[in-house]
């Protein structure tokens, strides 16, 4: 009993408090033109994001073998895995786009991923991350659908082939699933990080209240929990460049 | 919840831009190239290899093509020269065949008039003897002489109406 209370007391006013690990604070403050801007934790792992993603990419493929070394395979796969998704979602004519989707893809992975590092921080966590990616890819890929198909890009909130009569129903629908785009996008990765966290941390919590015997079966279950995040990490980041490849394919190819 | 706490909207947007423009910059400028390079040396690599697998496959079939007709070609003239081989032998088998024939036949041709004369001698004898023989069997029957001329006439009748 004495020990619990001394865990709980020990991590002081975020202690069991699920939501603590969400919390951005500054660790430089830097203010332009009356806009708060500070290098906040939550920077330092985008920042740390960024190099991890670069470096393994880079050093990976640092080697150039013929026969790929262990960090060239890596590399090289998650390359290839892109390329594919790119090739096969978009065609031949994503072939331009496929940095900023590559880009997007290991920024995402990376970032889900160091989110599961004891006491790093999840910048894919929160929504003003990921509603800002979410809508600077859903201004562009609208920019240059629009740019490709001039007044014509607007058949896609018409299918073709629909009676016209359906038009009342059909564009209006059409219309707000094309705008609910970026906040599904966005809400989708950022509650799923975030539930995931909290999760983690509240089975934590019953692991620290029940002691030492009790808390075995919460423990198992975050064991197995655990390994169910890492799964989520990749496959949200995955989840979030299809769907950008997705829509990137509309404005490309209209349906 | 700490993520509708505007206060650090601003910042996190600011930071999300500068990070991701960095790393998309990085990306394109150093990371992907290297990827890529590798990606395509591999893949030449293996390309090369498959077309110069593929040559030398045809090559290969070239050359067993051209063995296989140079074969054929042996094969025909070796058949042509056993057939002339074949015709020369039949040849100067006919012909040696015919010389022999030839001689048998001159032989043959010889022996048979030495017969016909031999033949000939010998009935002129019979005629001769015929007659000795009608006048002596007559002289003996009769007793009357028959004349030499006589005789002959009647052995040369006989001989007539036998057909000699």
């Amino acid at each position: 009993m004495a020990d619990k209370d001394a865990a709980a007391g020990g991590h002081g006013g975020g202690g069991l408090d699920p939501l603590h690990q969400f919390q951005i604070h500054s660790i430089l403050d830097i203010n332009i033109g009356g806009y708060d801007v500070s290098f906040t934790n939550s920077s330092l792992w985008m920042v740390i994001a960024a190099a991890i993603g670069y470096l393994l990419i880079r050093q990976g493929a640092g080697a150039g073998a013929l026969v790929p070394t262990r960090m060239q395979l890596i590399a090289e796969t998650l390359y290839m895995t892109v390329a594919n998704m790119v090739r096969d979602n978009v065609g031949d004519a994503g072939r331009k786009y496929f940095p900023f989707i590559f880009t997007l893809f290991m920024f995402l992975l990376v970032g889900n991923l160091v989110g599961m590092v004891p006491g790093s921080f999840t910048f894919t966590s929160h929504i003003a991350v990921t509603f800002a990616l979410a809508s600077v890819i859903f201004i562009a890929i609208t920019v240059i659908g629009l740019v490709k198909h001039g007044l014509k890009f607007f058949t896609l909130f018409f299918p073709h082939g629909a009676p016209l009569a359906t038009a009342p129903i059909l564009i209006p629908i059409e219309l707000i699933s094309y705008l609910s785009r970026p906040v599904s996008l966005s809400v989708r990765l950022f509650a799923n990080m975030m539930v995931g966290h909290t999760l983690l941390k509240v089975i934590a919590s019953f692991a620290i209240m029940l002691g030492v015997v009790g808390g075995i079966a919460p423990l198992a279950l975050l064991v197995g929990i655990t390994a169910l995040e890492f799964l989520v990490a990749a496959l949200q980041a995955y989840v979030f460049t299809i769907l950008t490849c997705i829509y990137l394919h509309d404005a490309l190819h209209l349906h | 919840m700490p993520q509708f706490d505007p206060t650090w909207f601003a910042s996190q947007i600011f930071w999300l831009v500068l990070v991701f423009a960095a790393l998309y910059w990085l990306m394109i400028k150093r990371a992907i190239p290297r990827v890529e390079k590798a990606l395509t040396a591999r893949s030449e690599r293996i390309q090369g290899d498959l077309d110069r697998a593929a040559k030398l496959q045809q090559e290969a079939a070239a050359a067993s093509e051209a063995h296989q007709a140079a074969l054929a070609k042996a094969k025909d003239e070796a058949r042509d020269i056993l057939r002339a081989a074949h015709a020369a032998s039949q040849a100067e088998l006919d012909k040696r065949q015919e010389q022999l024939g030839a001689e048998i036949a001159k032989q043959t041709a010889a022996a048979e008039s030495r017969i016909g004369a031999a033949r000939d001698a010998a009935m002129a004898s019979v005629r001769d003897i015929a007659i000795e023989t009608a006048q002596a069997v007559t002289e003996r029957l009769t007793g009357a002489a028959v004349e030499q001329a006589q005789a002959a006439k009647a052995v040369d009748a006989v001989l007539e109406r036998r057909g000699h």
